[in-house]
């Protein structure tokens, strides 16, 4: 019998999990059948639907057809005509391989909206289900929809997937743009910004746009690491404009990663893992 | 003579453990080991690197180099790669990343081929497959006669069945906690050990 208060944890855990939109699956459906279809149900509140939600798709994602429906069921039930729910229906036909199924749902309720945000996703997500191996049918449904919908940040970045993957790093690079013009206090977006410039071989953009980064968020290793390859391209490939100043920055790429690897003062923050260490500060060439 | 792979037990769990841990992800990793003169691989281990952003190359590039330290300190050498798409339906292909890795990788093992392996996600279901085919390094297409084999498949469906895989950590969940040992995986490393001991 469920105790109340691994209830009480279990709902506090999957109302965090929603709220950072995270996408433990397992977990999910561990924690949430301390409460599905349990008296600890009442507990949810308003959050209940929310929950049901979560449920049906962590249920989707671990092959729990049978559960999703019932959770769904209960969903259009409570809000009939709703796109949200539509949109679960569509992914349960789409988990058990219905793809024409889903693609015919998805079509109907477009001929009633074409604006219907929620399906015009799924449609695009069906689209790469539906096409594995020519991208150009999701990404003409992608720009289409951008097109109308153009300060949606989440699109461009599905966007930039989809390129990236093929790999067209213009067009990339471009999505990304657009996603840091709607969000520029957004560091990811500028990361992924400088990763792509670098995996595209534009180094001298990819280090201006590193240090971008590593200014906006100074503690970021992967930032850090990323100024120091680009140090080191530009300096054996003599292309940096003013070597001394990369030559400064590199070092001071070399000192924040030092920090950012040594032991901390306070013991409960945990050690750095061993092996990294040295094999950081052989990367760093601190030891040969 | 025609290449063939063979993965430690400890190899093989890691790499489908991986796998496990980011469903919803391609993930991706090297593998350890020694190369024989005739060209058989012995992967005596294996080290994930990535899950997220698995198109872009620097971070990949950073692992790369600290896993062939880490690799050479054992006297062993980075003998090839691995790849796990995250759809168990669409047929897997090697990402353009994993084809410039594959490329390196064959450059460096020359006149040997390094070892590419992919996911097979129908064969998972078959407790006796490794449910990894692999790839030829420059056509990149499932290879006929590069046999891949594990001695011990079913202990791998034990560790999944353990939850094991919860005690992996590849490189991008170091770079998110300094604390995860990405190289060694010694959580995993002691599952295997204890239950090779009973087997």
């Amino acid at each position: 019998m469920p105790s109340t208060s691994s209830a009480a944890s279990a709902i506090t855990t999957l109302a965090e999990y929603r709220r950072l939109g995270l996408r433990k699956s397992a977990e999910t459906l561990a924690l949430g059948s301390v409460l599905y279809g349990t008296k600890n149900e009442k507990r949810l509140g308003d959050d209940l639907w929310s929950f049901l939600e979560q449920h049906a798709i962590a249920a989707l994602d671990l092959g729990r057809f049978e559960l999703a429906e019932d959770a769904i069921v209960r969903l259009a039930t409570r809000f009939p005509q709703s796109p949200r729910v539509s949109a679960l229906e569509g992914m349960l036909l789409e988990a058990r391989g219905d793809l024409a199924g889903a693609k015919e749902l998805y079509d109907s309720l477009l001929a009633e909206d074409e604006t219907n945000v929620t399906i015009l996703k799924r449609q695009i997500a069906l689209a790469k289900l539906m096409h594995p191996k020519d991208p150009s049918v999701p990404i003409g449904l992608l720009t289409s929809y951008l097109d109308t919908f153009y300060s949606d940040p989440e699109a461009w970045l599905e966007l930039a997937d989809l390129y990236s993957a093929l790999p067209l790093y213009p067009q990339t690079l471009f999505a990304l743009e657009e996603a840091i013009l709607l969000q520029p206090q957004n560091p990811f977006h500028l990361l992924r910004y400088a990763e792509t410039l670098y995996t595209s071989g534009d180094i001298p953009a990819a280090w201006k746009a590193y240090l971008r980064v590593a200014e906006m968020q100074g503690d970021w290793r992967r930032a850090w690491l990323g100024v120091k390859l680009c140090a080191r391209k530009l300096l054996q490939e003599s292309e940096a404009d003013r070597p001394e100043l990369v030559q400064e920055l590199d070092e001071l790429a070399t000192d924040r990663l030092l920090e950012l690897y040594s032991t901390p003062k306070d013991a409960s923050a945990g050690r750095p893992d061993e092996g990294t260490r040295k094999g950081v500060l052989k990367f760093l060439e601190v030891l040969s | 003579m025609p290449p063939s792979t063979t993965l430690s037990p400890l190899a093989h769990t890691k790499i489908i453990l991986h796998a496990a841990r980011y469903p919803e992800h391609i993930v991706n990793g090297v593998l350890v080991g020694k190369i024989g003169q005739d060209g058989a691989v012995d992967v005596v281990d294996a080290i994930p690197l990535l899950h997220n952003w698995t198109s872009l190359s620097p971070m990949m590039e950073v692992a790369l180099e600290l896993a062939a330290s880490h690799a050479s300190a054992l006297s062993l050498a980075l003998v090839g790669y691995y790849q796990a798409d995250e759809s168990l339906s669409t047929p897997a292909a090697l990402s353009p990343t994993g084809q410039a890795l594959a490329a390196r990788f064959a450059k460096s093992t020359a006149p040997h081929n390094p070892s590419i392996l992919l996911l097979s996600p129908a064969d998972l279901a078959d407790p006796e497959s490794p449910a990894l085919v692999a790839l030829d390094s420059k056509s990149h297409a499932p290879s006929a006669s590069h046999p891949v084999s594990t001695p011990n498949p079913a202990l791998t469906r034990d560790a999944l069945r353990a939850g094991v895989h919860e005690r992996l950590g590849d490189f991008d969940e170091h770079l998110e906690d300094v604390r995860v040992d990405w190289l060694g995986n010694k959580g995993v490393g002691e599952w295997v050990k204890g239950r090779e001991a009973t087997w």
